[in-house]
């Protein structure tokens, strides 16, 4: 799952760094990732692992690192095959 | 009385006295000199000086740092009395409310803190530099960054539109971290008189708020590293200063617009008693105090909102952004149709630039609301956002 966030942030986050060089814990906000890049990595997030955010996960923090989108993306997948 | 009633007792005399002490100044000095201060686009000395003398720039502070501890309602009321008389004066304490609450919400070092202290103490006033050339207007975005040269951190910064920076006794600014960030990766800095120089290469001479003095300036500061707010730009601009900038702008329009139906109310009613009124201009009256109306409910209820434990609206989220711009746009574009109304009321006697029934400095007052921050800029931001969220709008029920 790691590699498909990796994947998809080298696809919409608009990063100026290469990606593989983005740490699990790094600020991606302060690697160069916008309001806007960020609400695009969300919307090919959802697409792509067929989940939807609620408002409540939709914050500055939910998209500030890959941990942090990975543990929202488990979250929610994992609620949706409940 | 037991000690908790004391307490109720002696914080409502002090937000009694807060609005009281509002309506005084907005009467007295920013009343008096409102015409002559916009007619030669100068600072509005007298109405701060009477702010400053009323402990009023304290207002956002909490009590036990030395300020009266206003809540936010509180603030937007200050905001829109003093508006009502005078523009520049009502803008430039709530642009220095709003740098306040970045500081009290997000000054975790001992130098921030004490610094607050000071203001509230000397009743020093802060301006803001958010603003830099060649970013389009763009505020999340820096070219300037902190420089070490050797031991010192140097900040050099041309800022276009820095309001009543020539006034300031401290400046809030942002930069890029260091000269290696992204244009996003922001700090929010505090610049004291005695750390900076500021040179002026841009006057300011406007259609209208020409009282706020806002001129452009280049900046150089020595930063101090304890002055450097430790929470990143985006989180403070997120969580504070956006929400507290639109719901006091928005505070500060609903005033200029009640101040401009004041006067056609007044005309009218002195119309009234020579000849029967025809009914066109008293629905015309109605119907836009009915606007503005809606207005000021919706900024009411965003203050209460924000500052309710446990309440929706929160600054982290993307659903709060689109709410403070959806009032942010709403209250710009009321201010602005209901002094032309107010305009259109007064007539003959509204189109001059001064009278009791002048409206001219209020119809251009109003004219900065839509572009300041640009409407377009921020409903293209909702509009993404929007597009992002699934959620329908249930406000009413603020689950």
């Amino acid at each position: 799952m790691i590699d498909e966030i990796r994947s998809l942030l080298r696809a919409h986050a608009a990063l100026p760094v290469d990606v593989d060089g983005v740490e699990m814990q790094d600020d991606l906000y302060r690697a160069g990732m916008t309001s806007h890049a960020a609400v695009d990595v969300m919307l090919a997030l959802e697409e792509h692992f067929d989940i939807e955010f609620p408002d409540e996960m939709l914050t500055r923090a939910s998209f500030s690192s890959i941990a942090n989108i990975l543990r929202a993306v488990e979250e929610l997948v994992t609620n949706g095959k409940r | 009385m037991g000690n908790g009633e004391m307490a109720t007792e002696f914080q409502a005399t002090k937000v009694h006295n807060a609005i009281e002490e509002a309506h005084e100044v907005a009467r007295g000095p920013a009343a008096e000199h409102a015409e002559d201060v916009d007619r030669h686009s100068r600072f509005p000395v007298e109405a701060v000086g009477a702010l400053k003398a009323r402990r009023l720039l304290g207002a956002a502070v909490p009590v036990s740092l030395g300020g009266l501890g206003s809540s936010l309602i509180e603030l937007a009321s200050i905001a829109m009395i003093l508006a009502q008389e005078c523009s520049a004066t009502a803008m430039t304490w709530s642009m220095h409310q709003i740098q306040l609450a970045c500081l009290c919400r997000h000054g975790h070092s001992r130098a921030l803190a004490r610094y607050i202290q000071r203001v509230c103490e000397n009743q020093l006033l802060l301006a803001s530099a958010t603003s830099e050339v060649g970013m389009g207007g763009d505020i999340r975005k820096s070219k300037a960054s902190l420089v070490l040269d050797g031991d010192k951190l140097i900040l050099e910064k041309r800022s276009p539109s820095v309001s009543y920076g020539a006034y300031a006794d401290g400046i809030l600014a942002t930069v890029r971290r260091n000269s290696s960030s992204p244009p996003n990766d922001q700090v929010l800095v505090l610049l004291r008189a005695d750390d900076m120089e500021l040179k002026r290469f841009a006057e300011w001479d406007a259609l209208g708020m020409r009282g706020t003095c806002t001129e452009g300036f280049l900046l150089r500061a020595r930063v101090q590293p304890d002055c450097i707010f430790p929470d990143p730009f985006e989180r403070i601009a997120s969580q504070t200063m956006v929400p507290f900038s639109h719901l006091l702008w928005s505070a500060c329009w609903a005033g200029i617009a009640n101040g401009a139906l004041s006067r056609a109310r007044a005309l009218l009613r002195e119309r009234a008693r020579k000849e029967n009124l025809n009914s066109l201009p008293l629905v015309s009256l109605a119907k836009a105090y009915a606007r503005l109306q809606s207005t000021v409910t919706a900024i009411k209820q965003a203050a209460e909102l924000f500052e309710r434990p446990g309440s929706r609206v929160l600054g982290d989220l993307w659903s709060t952004s689109v709410y403070f711009n959806s009032l942010k746009e709403t209250a710009s574009e009321t201010a602005v149709r209901v002094t032309l109304d107010a305009l259109s009321i007064c007539g003959f006697a509204g189109y001059l630039e001064s009278g009791r029934f002048s409206v001219s400095r209020y119809v251009r007052d109003a004219l900065s609301a839509p572009l300041m921050i640009g409407n377009d800029r921020l409903m293209s931001s909702n509009g993404t956002l929007l597009l992002a969220s699934k959620q329908e709008f249930d406000l009413l029920s603020d689950r």
